[in-house]
């Protein structure tokens, strides 16, 4: 008994080591990552932290980084892959973080001929678009598809599982031109549906807006006001949506604005702009703008949002290159541009898309219509939790990921000016085809969310520890 | 120029050792710069590359026994994926070394303060002789940096029997503010068994070890390595061995690895060199091993100069991974990688001298 104690005890002690070892390697890692913005808004920072420690999922989002330096950290026990045996297939256009909130519902402004454009959903956000390997996008979809359902209470063990596997099976199938799984399944459907519902009525548009008097600020009608976007606190409560610009930011976006000309609408008059808080998890230190603009009709009808963001360099470790493959776009708005001309199944899905940049700081914008809804996690666990959504709709959502994953992958790029899809055909086959790929997919999912968890709960551990910013405090990160 | 107004420039170390007479008081400058044309392997990416594996400036002045020292080097601003850099992603000169110094050969004492050397870094890429090819084992994995805030004292035994260096630095290297409130405390010993024959360089033995930390966690990242080279006439060679407890922040990793080399002195008519590295990357797995083969061969340009200030080399560079070494494990993809290459190197310098006046090349080897 007593050396059984002894045992227990130095295991313990050994595994409490072992674990501020790690803590400190995340340590380093994540404040490493962040490092402009420390420099820049620090609180910003703490912020964002807080948001990685809310939950698995909002780590996993905070956290790419890390889990591209897990990946490559040469342990004794790490499963290996049977895939990436053709080096072109190492350096194919990614989608860099597609976990499930990033996919988003997109439509194409209505045409002549074209007065009922498709909707669409897919990933949207390109932010970490870069040269990779092919199979990295398909781990770390697995890893947000099961972080997903944990995170909602719904889909653990067998179901995960399956989810992941009909991931696997329907990127084969639609990486190897078979004919496509079967429609959509609930959560994407109720995307397009809410998006159908609200994209008309411009709800958003609508609820982020109101009509001022010019004179007295105070409310009034179309008639006698102008429109604004809704401020909802002073500048400095950065939990808070928009808050006011200060002169420097608003000479930023003004040159920003002008920068992207060309490709936004040529009558597009901005009516009111404001700084954004708290959007995004990874990029919510990032400068983030709201743009209430009006396209050129005479009325009201055409205002729309339009966010304007800072689009930072992609993850430097990014694993697992074969070849030769440097960063080779003119610059980042070059690069998530470039990266939606080809991965979106419509590169005029977004007419109010647009990329430029003042320097090196590069900005892109996006529509923030109602017509774009993103999968939240939030909605998710409401659905969960009123049976909306059962177990067999997270497989179905693992179908519809692997599906539009394969089919952006395809439609992408190589490094080498080479057809991506022919050379992931290549490797799939290689290494054994889509069965060792579902079979693969399964392990590493599931070990990656049990590391996922365990890290999170050490995260939380080290912000309690060290302090809102880790340790990294703003005189620390400005001191030369 | 004296060598040991040229010896300004490379290193701290070398002046230190073994001269009982005072440096002289000189101004030297040096530029060493190599451009290379590479086709690497696997193809499928864009195989066919120019680089620029060694651009570096520095100035040097001393007088009285004091001096200070500028090395610049250069890097890719925003890295080899990223945008954010200058203008672009232009090519930047990097402070590689701004140190103040004084030397006192009487005691064979020299201090310096400031940005630096790496003592087994620098001793080792002196020994390697084939900087601008690539770096020496522990500069090449990332292990330790060329150099680091801090201060160094070496001492020089009477006779260069023996070469002792400390350094006290922040730890983060050069290219990292300080982080934590702990310093790394490295030791270098240099042993001379031949120090009173006329081949005093035939057999040098060196002996490292760094008590360190990095990072906010203060995570440890010491060092122990050893190392018997020397320069024989025409040949140089070598065997070293080093092994790391952490790296970049990770305490837990625990690579080691061999070096071993052996060719012609780069200041021969005809350069032919070899190497091979051996880094186990982590102690406990069986099949996470790196060998890393890396053979040249030049000509002096021009041929008859001695010393040469240019040279002409085709190299070739073939790094194997084992399935656990490879940045996704089991990707065999990434195993086999590397280049063959054409390198042009030039390493120039000058030197103005009270006694001497202006001399420009190289110091007599």
């Amino acid at each position: 008994m007593h050396h059984r104690a002894i045992a227990l005890a130095s295991a313990v002690l050994s595994g409490c080591a072992a674990q501020d070892l790690r803590g400190a390697w995340m340590r380093e890692v994540l404040v490493d990552a962040d490092r402009s913005f420390l420099s820049r808004e620090p609180a910003l920072v703490a912020y964002k932290y807080r948001e990685m420690s809310a939950g698995p999922y909002p780590f996993l989002r905070g956290s790419l980084p890390w889990y591209c330096a897990l990946l490559t950290r040469p342990e004794a026990d790490r499963a290996r892959t049977a895939f990436l045996q053709v080096p072109e297939a190492t350096s194919v256009l990614l989608i860099g973080d597609p976990h499930p909130e990033n996919l988003s519902t997109q439509r194409p402004d209505p045409t002549h001929d074209e007065p009922s454009p498709p909707q669409s959903v897919e990933f949207i956000d390109l932010d970490a678009a870069t040269w990779g390997p092919w199979t990295f996008d398909l781990r770390r979809a697995a890893l947000g598809l099961r972080a997903l359902a944990h995170q909602a209470g719904a889909c653990e063990g067998a179901c995960g599982e399956r989810a992941v596997e009909a991931l696997a099976l329907a990127y084969a199938a639609q990486i190897e031109g078979r004919p496509p799984p079967p429609a959509r399944g609930r959560v994407l459907e109720a995307l397009l549906a809410e998006a159908r519902e609200e994209g008309p009525e411009q709800r958003r548009t609508v609820q982020r807006t109101a009509w001022l008097d010019p004179q007295t600020g105070a409310p009034t009608g179309p008639d006698e006001g102008e429109r604004v976007l809704v401020r909802a606190g002073p500048r400095g409560e950065i939990d808070a949506g928009l808050t006011d610009l200060v002169p420097s930011e608003a000479a930023l976006l003004e040159q920003v604005i002008a920068g992207m000309g060309e490709s936004l609408p040529p009558d597009l008059r901005v009516l009111d702009a404001t700084r954004r808080y708290g959007a995004g998890v990874s990029s919510l230190p990032a400068l983030r703008f709201a743009l209430l603009v009006d396209r050129g009709d005479p009325g009201p009808e055409d205002d729309a949002l339009l966010t304007v963001r800072e689009v930072l360099d992609p993850p430097a470790a990014l694993p697992g290159r074969a070849t030769h493959s440097p960063g080779s776009f003119a610059d980042n708005a070059d690069r998530v541009n470039v990266a939606a001309d080809h991965l979106w199944s419509r590169a005029d899905n977004d007419a109010l898309r647009a990329g430029a940049c003042v320097g090196a700081q590069c900005f892109k914008s996006l529509s923030w219509t109602s017509w774009f809804q993103d999968v939240e996690r939030d909605d998710v666990a409401e659905d969960v939790a009123a049976v909306d959504l059962i177990d067999a709709d997270f497989v179905d959502l693992g179908r519809d990921v692997g599906r539009l994953l394969a089919a952006e992958h395809r439609r992408g790029l190589r490094s080498d000016g080479g057809d991506p899809g022919a050379a992931i055909r290549r490797d799939l086959t290689a290494g054994g085809g889509e069965t060792v790929l579902a079979a693969e997919l399964v392990e590493l999912a599931e070990a990656d969310l049990a590391q996922l968890q365990a890290d999170h709960r050490l995260f939380v551990r080290l912000l309690r520890e060290h302090g809102p910013l880790l340790g990294a405090t703003d005189r620390e990160e400005h001191t030369p | 120029m004296t060598p040991a107004c040229a010896a300004l420039l490379p290193a701290l170390l070398a002046p230190a050792l073994g001269s009982d007479r005072a440096p002289p008081d000189c101004i030297a400058a040096g530029l060493e710069m190599a451009g290379r044309v590479e086709q690497r392997f696997p193809s499928g990416g864009i195989d066919r590359a120019f680089t620029l594996p060694r651009a570096r400036t520095g100035l040097g002045v001393a007088a009285q026994g004091a001096g200070a020292r500028l090395l610049l080097g250069t890097v890719r601003s925003g890295g080899d994926d990223g945008y954010i850099g200058v203008d672009g992603e232009a090519l930047v000169p990097r402070v590689e070394v701004a140190e103040a110094r004084f030397q006192a050969p009487s005691m064979g004492l020299s201090i310096a303060a400031g940005l630096v050397d790496d003592a087994w870094v620098v001793t080792g890429n002196q020994a390697w002789g084939y900087r601008p090819f690539a770096p020496e084992l522990s500069q090449d994995q990332g292990w330790n940096d060329r150099s680091d805030l801090g201060a160094l004292v070496a001492w020089t035994s009477p006779g260069a029997w023996v070469t002792a260096a400390t350094t006290l630095t922040s730890g983060e290297g050069l290219a990292r503010r300080e982080r934590n409130d702990g310093q790394d405390l490295a030791g270098l010993l240099v042993v001379r068994p031949l120090a009173h024959t006329a081949h005093p360089e035939a057999l040098l033995v060196t002996l490292y070890g760094r008590d360190g930390s990095r990072g906010l966690g203060l995570s440890r990242d010491h060092r122990l390595g050893g190392r018997i080279s020397g320069q024989l006439g025409p040949a140089l060679g070598g065997v070293e061995h080093l092994r790391a407890w952490g790296v970049a922040g990770d305490a837990a990793r625990r690579p080691t690895g061999w070096s071993a080399w052996a060719g012609t002195r780069a200041s021969q008519p005809l350069a032919l060199v070899a190497r091979f590295d051996r880094v186990d990357l982590d102690p406990d797995g069986d099949d996470d091993r790196v060998h890393v083969l890396r053979a040249g061969a030049g000509a002096r340009l021009p041929w008859r100069a001695s010393p040469a200030p240019a040279r002409l080399m085709a190299v070739l560079e073939r790094s194997h991974r084992q399935p656990d070494a490879t940045a996704l494990a089991g990707a065999t993809a990434e195993q086999l990688q590397g280049f063959v290459g054409l390198q042009l190197d030039v390493q120039l310098w000058g030197a103005i001298e009270p006694a001497g006046g202006l001399s420009v090349g190289l110091p007599a080897p």
